[in-house]
């Protein structure tokens, strides 16, 4: 009985919940079910019984990602009798969750019977839920003015589960009891709710005059969501499958908000169940990939990382001045930093993607007063690409921990094993992988416009160009491979070029810093059986000696990678080839109802007839819910250019039309139109 | 400044003296607002920022966020040995307002190689 069983997950705001079918909660080393804000476990245990009886499931309803509704019956389901009372159990998330409970009488006698609600909290961190860790301090409970309070405190930190209901209860510290008379026919019920502190503005409960968030009302999120989705431009093609990947990727956005709290406005959190919270590089690269569509996440993305930026040199965050963030949580580990992730900057990438997304940003919506407020944030962000990215002086941005508690590879294929030559042997740190190169080419490009358009700093312009260029000349030379045709992964702490072939190479033709010869080469390889699958392309070539289709980083497919290299083959003007991987990655899609994964084994399409999950990706995952959003900027061509929008639309054979209607940016609002059909004038650019 | 021969409340004094010396901050070139630091055993002062102009005081009243601690953690936080996020979420720092401003103002004011 090892196996996870089935889960049902709600979250709303920082606030989520996973319990089994039957709406309980019962974590377990296997199960990681519990209410969960703030990295933190407020409720392990949340088990509705009826005269001391379990029930039983007949159907549950996920009304929308916020809420969901289970209609139970007693029994334990070996055996179907006819049940004599319904059950039905909704609930809400938000700042805790709000329960409601309705219990009905199917007979037509009166009767009494005893339902009761069994709470406890383990206050995990999440950092502990995912390792199997102890806890150090205490946990308690009491009751106290008709509310039940599960606590736990450890020196100074103090963190508190409050548990209410609508209805008499007779609380106890391990649950709450209700007795209740059910007429003939009769119904009865009550809410509950479930409030946690907002961390943030945290302090000891008894301090603070014990203020909680309130569960917010039932319909605020469902108004909401439909204020969302109804500014979002509206999608129609005659590819059916396209529509629910499209309204699927807007919901899974809508879900994966985050409020960073340090300014207003929501920004994408990086994936549920585990990364609920601010990661630099994925709130950027997600940003990025919606900016058509919901610009606002752009904007509170950028306010927030600016102001997380690193101020100081510390070796336990892997922080210096400049530096954009990579992970910011609030649990009881990093309270006590015995994690550094207050926040923790060991991202070597974050700092280039924060200055493209700035440029890219200001290019779709024309917020030029954004520019000028992140004006101090940007130059820093330039000064630590040359002062401290480049840690050797040669010319190459590069990245090291500082102490063992940092991550060992700081870009995106952050597994300690991802950097690998093509023998599969490891290479030495400090690593310069690729792809941060053709970053920090682009930032400097896209920021010199800035400088010259926005701050009337021509010198600084002139000065960022002169550099982007001789980094290219560089770049092109110093990590070519000839004898592979290929560019190298990274260049290791020896000074050799890590030689294996991989899908980071796509990623420069994205930043534009490869040369057209050798771009042609890369899309040879990014096309070819070793890196295309036929479902898209993967992190690494199939053949290479740390190959792996079911490795994290050595052979999977990523779909936001895809997204990034098939925005890359457009810009270099291989528009049938993006449209390619275009349409594996959508092609997947369909097997995931429509919500693509983190992450797909790398198994060639022609051995399995259908993409095989990652076993252990989070879903929904932000990069991989905005990769449908970035595809089809790429398959229709659209490109800011001056006040205007250009659509030039390059679609694969099997659509044969696509409209977007209402495109929001500078020009208020545009459509975009593209028409398949031997599309004329492709080829290389 | 020979520190170690101060006493905990003198440095804090120095603290502050040195702040109100500083008069604009770059860093807190888009931030305004007040920031109430209520050191147990030291007293209290504001740090009152508009855009990036800062003004030390001793009798601000209102502030958007205040701050509060010992003296131990205060000295720790201002050397740039504590951090102050964590040192709010584990609460030895007790936070109350606008916790973004307290905090943008603290990574602006206190020591470090930036």
């Amino acid at each position: 009985m090892a196996m996870a069983k089935k889960t049902v997950s709600i979250l709303e705001g920082n606030t989520f919940v996973v319990s089994d079918l039957a709406g309980n909660i019962d974590a377990t080393p296997v199960e990681t079910h519990g209410l969960f804000a703030w990295d933190t476990r407020f409720l392990s245990r949340w088990i509705l019984t009826i005269d001391g009886q379990p029930l039983q499931t007949l159907s549950r309803d996920d009304l929308d990602y916020f809420s969901a509704q289970f209609f139970l019956v007693p029994g334990t389901g070996t055996v179907y009798v006819d049940a004599d009372l319904s059950v039905m159990r909704k609930r809400s998330a938000g700042n805790g969750f709000r329960e409601k409970l309705l219990v009905r009488n199917e007979k037509s006698e009166a009767r009494d019977i005893e339902l009761r609600l069994e709470a406890a909290a383990d206050f995990a961190d999440l950092f502990e839920v995912k390792d199997a860790l102890s806890k150090k301090g205490e946990t308690y409970q009491r009751v106290e003015d008709g509310r039940l309070v599960l606590g736990y405190r450890r020196e100074t930190f103090v963190r508190e589960t409050w548990i209410t209901s609508s209805g008499p209860s007779a609380l106890d510290p391990k649950g709450m009891t209700f007795r209740v008379h059910l007429e003939p026919h009769g119904e009865w019920q009550a809410t509950i709710d479930v409030r946690v502190p907002d961390v943030l503005k945290a302090t000891p409960p008894e301090l603070n005059g014990g203020e909680h968030g309130a569960p917010a009302s039932d319909a605020a999120p469902a108004k909401d969501l439909d204020v969302w989705l109804g500014s979002a431009p509206k999608l129609t093609c005659d590819w059916a499958p396209m529509a629910r990947i499209y309204q699927r990727s807007l919901v899974d956005l809508a879900a994966l908000r985050f409020f960073p709290g340090i300014v207003a406005g929501a920004l994408p959190a990086a994936g549920l169940p585990w990364f609920m919270s601010i990661f630099g590089r994925d709130s950027l690269v997600t940003s990025y990939q919606a900016l058509p569509f919901v610009p606002e996440l752009a904007t509170t993305t950028l306010r927030a990382l600016a102001a997380w930026q690193g101020t100081r040199r510390d070796d336990f965050r892997d922080e210096e001045p400049g530096k954009i963030l990579h992970e910011l949580r609030f649990g009881e580990m990093t309270a006590f930093e015995e994690r550094p992730h207050s926040p923790y900057f060991g991202s070597a990438d974050s700092t280039p993607l924060f200055l493209i997304l700035l440029d890219e940003t200001e290019r779709w919506t024309g917020d030029r007063a954004l520019v000028a407020e992140l004006e101090g944030e940007a130059r820093a962000a330039l000064h630590w690409i040359d002062a401290y990215g480049d840690r050797n002086g040669d010319g190459y941005v590069e990245y090291e921990r500082h102490m063992k508690t940092g991550l060992e590879n700081q870009c995106w294929k952050d597994s300690w094993n991802s950097i690998l030559f093509a023998d599969g042997s490891m290479s030495k740190l400090p690593r310069a992988t690729c792809e941060i190169q053709g970053y920090v080419y682009d930032a400097k490009v896209r920021v010199a416009r800035l400088a010259r358009t926005f701050w009337n700093d021509t010198a600084l312009a002139e000065r960022l160009e002169r550099e982007a260029a001789d980094l290219k000349a560089r770049f092109n030379r110093d990590f070519w491979l000839p004898d592979r045709q290929a560019f190298a992964l990274a260049i290791d702490g020896d000074g050799g070029k890590v030689d294996a072939i991989t899908s980071n190479i796509g990623h420069l033709l994205w930043s534009g810093i490869a040369d057209p010869g050798h771009a042609a080469a890369c899309v040879r390889h990014l096309m070819g059986d070793g890196l295309f699958s036929g479902w898209g392309i993967r992190t690494m070539a199939e053949g290479e000696g740390g190959y792996n289709p079911i490795g994290y980083h050595l052979g999977t497919v990523w779909p936001h990678d895809n997204s990034l290299i098939a925005a890359g083959l457009a810009r270099y003007g291989y528009r049938d080839e993006a449209a390619r991987v275009a349409m594996a990655i959508l092609e997947a899609a369909t097997y995931f109802n429509g919500r693509l994964p983190e992450a797909f084994a790398g198994y060639r399409r022609d051995l399995t007839s259908f993409p095989v999950e990652y076993p252990t990706a989070c879903s929904p995952q932000a990069w991989a819910s905005g990769t449908p959003l970035l595809l089809l900027r790429t398959l229709l061509g659209l490109e800011p250019v001056g006040e205007h929008l250009l659509v030039d639309s390059a679609l694969p054979e099997q659509i044969g039309w696509l409209q977007l209607l209402d495109i929001p940016g500078r020009w208020r609002r545009t459509d975009a139109f593209g028409r398949g059909l031997g599309a004329t004038g492709r080829g290389q650019g | 400044m020979n520190t170690m021969a101060m006493s905990t409340v003198e440095r804090i004094d120095a603290f502050f003296e040195q702040q109100a010396k500083r008069g604009h901050v770059r860093l807190l070139d888009h931030v305004s607002g007040t920031v109430e630091f209520d050191v147990e055993g030291a007293g209290r002062r504001w740090i009152t920022i508009n855009r990036g102009d800062l003004i030390v005081s001793e009798d601000s009243g209102r502030a958007d966020c205040v701050l509060t601690c010992n003296t131990d953690t205060f000295i720790r936080i201002i050397s740039g040995e504590q951090n102050l996020v964590a040192a709010a979420i584990r609460g030895s720092v007790r936070v109350a307002g606008d916790l973004a401003l307290g905090l943008r103002i603290q990574r602006a004011v206190s020591d470090g190689d930036g």
